[in-house]
């Protein structure tokens, strides 16, 4: 097929191959969430009643009508059945709010946090490691690497704090803490793969017709780096919870990962086990996104060839 | 001595040595109880006859330190061990055996990348309960993917090796080729492999049981520390100061040895270079 491929033949059905495992996925996301859920040790019922002496014919229709006294199997086949319907539980503090609410008042916060992040990591990051992959002067590599590795060894919490007492704690400081260790990353990310391609040959015919320094790097180097860098990136995208986490608690914002750890803390558990859900549903779609972007970047994955 | 032949591995072994031989001499000479209390000495800085000062209850926080590095070793250290090992058992016999075996470790190694490693934190102290068996699980099956992954590529590149047909068409048995020729062959790269995360992996718990989902009290880790340090934040900003500063600087020394590891062994990576000014030659 000659001249501009027509729109369906864009979309990377190889993609598609990976559907099977990802539904796995997902099935397992489910069955962890409800075992978090419903999880030993302490008794969901005795947490309700909050630990008092409490009478023990309300404690048995306590337990009754949260349908904690039937079998294990029957009590996950309504979960799901009630997940279907988007009904993810109720939190068993803040007097019985449903799960789902409490998720739709965290979410925009730590989506908003990422965002920025990214908005901050993703062109500076490239940046720094366009720049560090000039092979013409050794210091900018130097540098990158020195910056790189001080930046990739601060323990998120310890960053978290430093900039927090830096910034008296506004939210821009939050972003940048989020954002720091993951430019970091993505400029040695990027310069490890510009360098590659650096070293082939078609980056030699493109000098030799006579194409600008800025010209070679930006049309012929970067494109084909970015396609192991959305990989690698992808793949990392998981850590990024943890130290979101980190940063939110630190800068007491109200984002998820603040609430999955008091969840977890104060043992209310149907917040943490939708938390997993959450999470792994992101990892899910995070995945998928990176798979469809490299199918975009890469003609040669759009009919099923391999890449060399 | 690959790891020193760089001068990333020298400056990391250099940092390592800053800070352990204080830290040895301290424990030697001043042999503190990490957990001894007194409420006469609460809140008190650096000048005292404690050399980091003491926190909320009086206790010495460079004993604390000392205490809680080890901790945090240990447990990366066995976190890592359960993951080599097992990392080691599954793709060494899925690389080796391929076909079924294969696609099922590698669809499992799949399914656990999955999941980020805070909901293996969350579903681990739920079904546990927040502490030391808690982290160790969480950390050990975050490792496990690429450790398992890593051995199958080797295993895979062993059994089609030259050295291992020949020795099968001789008729060596299945069990005498993985004993004398897979084992051999795959200790160093895995160790290595492994070496390289100790790093991220203690970053890792100090984060979790900064969090609280990690390490409890009574016990001590560079998590814990950071924990009590922010619940202190504003009476007792030199807490947090000595324990985030030290929780960096080990992982610093760790990440740049293990950074002199790899350019020591990758002769095609770009090998990391001091500025002209240091440089001797």
């Amino acid at each position: 097929m000659r001249g501009r491929p027509l729109p369906w033949r864009l979309f990377p059905w190889r993609s598609a191959r990976r559907l099977p495992g990802l539904l796995l996925l997902a099935g397992a996301a489910v069955l962890a969430s409800f075992l978090a859920s419903r999880a030993l040790p302490g008794d969901p019922v005795m947490l309700m009643v909050d630990g008092r002496a409490a009478d023990p014919e309300m404690v048995r229709r306590l337990r009754e009508s949260a349908g904690l006294d039937q079998p294990l199997a029957a009590q996950f086949l309504s979960y799901v059945l009630a997940l279907l319907r988007g009904d993810l539980g109720h939190s068993l503090r803040y007097g019985g709010v449903p799960v789902t609410e409490l998720l739709g008042e965290a979410l925009p916060v730590t989506l908003g946090l990422l965002a920025g992040a990214a908005a901050l990591a993703l062109p500076f990051g490239l940046a720094l490691g366009l720049a560090a992959a000039d092979a013409r002067r050794a210091w900018p590599g130097t540098a990158l690497t020195v910056g790189s590795v001080l930046a990739l060894s601060m323990p998120p919490l310890a960053l978290a704090t430093w900039l927090m007492l830096a910034g008296s704690g506004t939210t821009p400081w939050a972003v940048a803490a989020l954002a720091l260790p993951a430019a970091a990353l993505i400029a040695r990310l990027t310069r490890t793969q510009v360098m590659d391609v650096l070293g082939r040959d078609f980056i030699r015919t493109a000098q030799a017709k006579g194409l600008g320094r800025a010209a070679v790097l930006l049309r012929h180097a970067l494109p084909n780096a970015l396609v192991p860098l959305t990989a690698a990136v992808g793949s990392v995208a998981g850590t990024i919870l943890t130290t979101t986490a980190a940063v939110e608690t630190v800068f007491a914002l109200p984002g998820i990962g603040r609430l999955t750890v008091q969840a977890v803390l104060a043992r209310d558990h149907p917040v943490a086990g939708a938390a997993v859900l959450v999470f792994v549903l992101a990892q899910v779609a995070v995945s998928l996104t990176a798979e469809l972007l490299i199918g975009l970047a890469d003609p040669r994955l759009r009919d099923g060839e391999t890449p060399p | 001595m690959t790891a020193v032949r760089s001068l990333a591995g020298r400056a990391g072994l250099l940092l390592a040595a800053a800070l352990a031989v204080p830290l040895a001499l301290a424990a030697f000479l001043h042999p503190l109880d990490p957990a001894a209390m007194d409420l006469g000495r609460a809140w008190t800085g650096p000048p005292a006859d404690h050399p980091l000062g003491c926190d909320g209850l009086g206790r010495d926080v460079a004993a604390r330190l000392i205490a809680g590095m080890g901790t945090s070793f240990a447990i990366a250290g066995l976190a890592l061990g359960l993951a080599v090992g097992l990392g080691f058992a599954l793709g060494g016999a899925a690389g080796w055996i391929g076909g079924r075996t294969d696609a099922a470790v590698l669809r499992l190694a799949d399914l656990l990348h999955g999941f980020p490693e805070l909901s293996l934190a969350i579903v681990a102290s739920a079904l546990l309960g927040p502490g030391t068996e808690a982290v160790v699980l969480t950390l050990a099956l975050a490792a496990w993917p690429s450790q398992v992954r890593w051995c199958r590529a080797l295993a895979l590149s062993n059994r089609t090796a030259e050295h291992v047909v020949a020795a099968t068409a001789l008729g060596a048995g299945p069990m005498h080729a993985v004993r004398h020729h897979l084992l051999p062959a795959v200790a160093g790269p895995v160790a290595i492999r492994a070496a390289l995360s100790i790093g991220p992996v203690m970053v890792a718990e100090a984060t979790l049981s900064g969090l609280g989902l990690g390490i409890q009290e009574p016990a001590v880790s560079l998590g814990t520390l950071i924990r009590d340090g922010l619940a202190d934040l504003r009476s007792a900003p030199h807490l947090i100061a000595a324990t985030t500063v030290t929780v960096a600087a080990v992982a610093l020394s760790i990440n740049l040895l293990a950074e002199g590891l790899r350019d020591g062994l990758d002769p095609r990576g770009t090998p990391f270079r001091w500025p002209r000014l240091f440089r001797r030659s």
